[in-house]
């Protein structure tokens, strides 16, 4: 899956990734590589400014978190991003439906 | 590249305050060093995660026009208070205090008004930034 095609679906992703336990970044990382069966092997470098731009936007939190020594910043989803992750899973299904409807009649 | 100077470029890049700076240079190295564990080298870790520079750009925040202009509204209207109160002060030194007092809530008032129009144009510019970008274009 190219990067273009990510673009716009990467918030979703990443929130539903985080719907069940908070989870730092890497983990994150393959959580969503595992999650997809391999389809979603993103650029790691386009994760952490995404987390970060969603934590701005209240839908995230983090804190930092030690385990075995190693001090790491895990992110969860807050109540305002449960809201919006349903918001968007909503949104998501219309397309992906609208999608098929068009791809099936092609 | 090791990991230390790929951080140390990324500082650089980074057009960010230094508390966020801090942090984002912390997350990244505990990612490329677990990362450079699970891979086996830091060199594969390093380019997983891209250049500096694109990785700088993408934590780049939007600048923000609406809340400077409103901190820039606000100074205003202190030192024009300010400017009136001596006004006040020094030319009409025989008005009374309900005088004094009336003034000053006719004043407050029109600060009042003043704000909530700052407030209204500050949502209006959130709900349409695109408006916005267009005007500070």
């Amino acid at each position: 899956v190219s990067r273009e095609e990510l673009k716009g679906h990467l918030d979703l992703l990443l929130l539903a990734t985080l719907r069940e336990r908070e989870l730092h970044g890497y983990a994150l990382i393959e959580e969503l590589k595992r999650g997809s069966g391999g389809t979603f092997d993103l650029p790691e470098g386009t994760i952490y400014p995404a987390l970060h731009r969603l934590e701005r936007g209240g839908v995230l939190s983090s804190r930092w978190s030690s385990a075995s020594g190693r001090r790491r910043r895990v992110y969860k989803l807050t109540r305002k991003g449960a809201a919006a992750l349903d918001v968007r899973r909503l949104a998501w299904r219309q397309f992906s439906r609208g999608v098929d409807l068009v791809v099936q009649e092609a | 590249v090791t990991i230390e100077g790929y951080l140390a470029e990324l500082r650089q890049c980074l057009r960010l305050g230094p508390l966020a700076k801090r942090r984002i240079l912390r997350e990244v190295d505990e990612h490329l060093r677990q990362a450079a564990r699970r891979d086996e080298g830091e060199e594969r870790a390093i380019a997983s995660f891209g250049s500096p520079a694109e990785v700088a750009a993408r934590f780049a925040r939007p600048r923000r026009y609406v809340p400077r202009a409103a901190g820039a509204s606000l100074v205003a209207v202190l030192a024009v208070t300010a400017i009136v109160a001596s006004v006040i002060g020094i030319r009409s030194p025989d008005l009374t205090q309900t005088q004094v007092t009336r003034i000053v809530r006719a004043y407050c008032g029109g600060v009042n008004a003043k704000a909530i129009c700052v407030r209204v144009n500050l949502r209006y510019f959130r709900e349409h930034p695109e408006l916005l970008n267009r005007y500070t274009r």
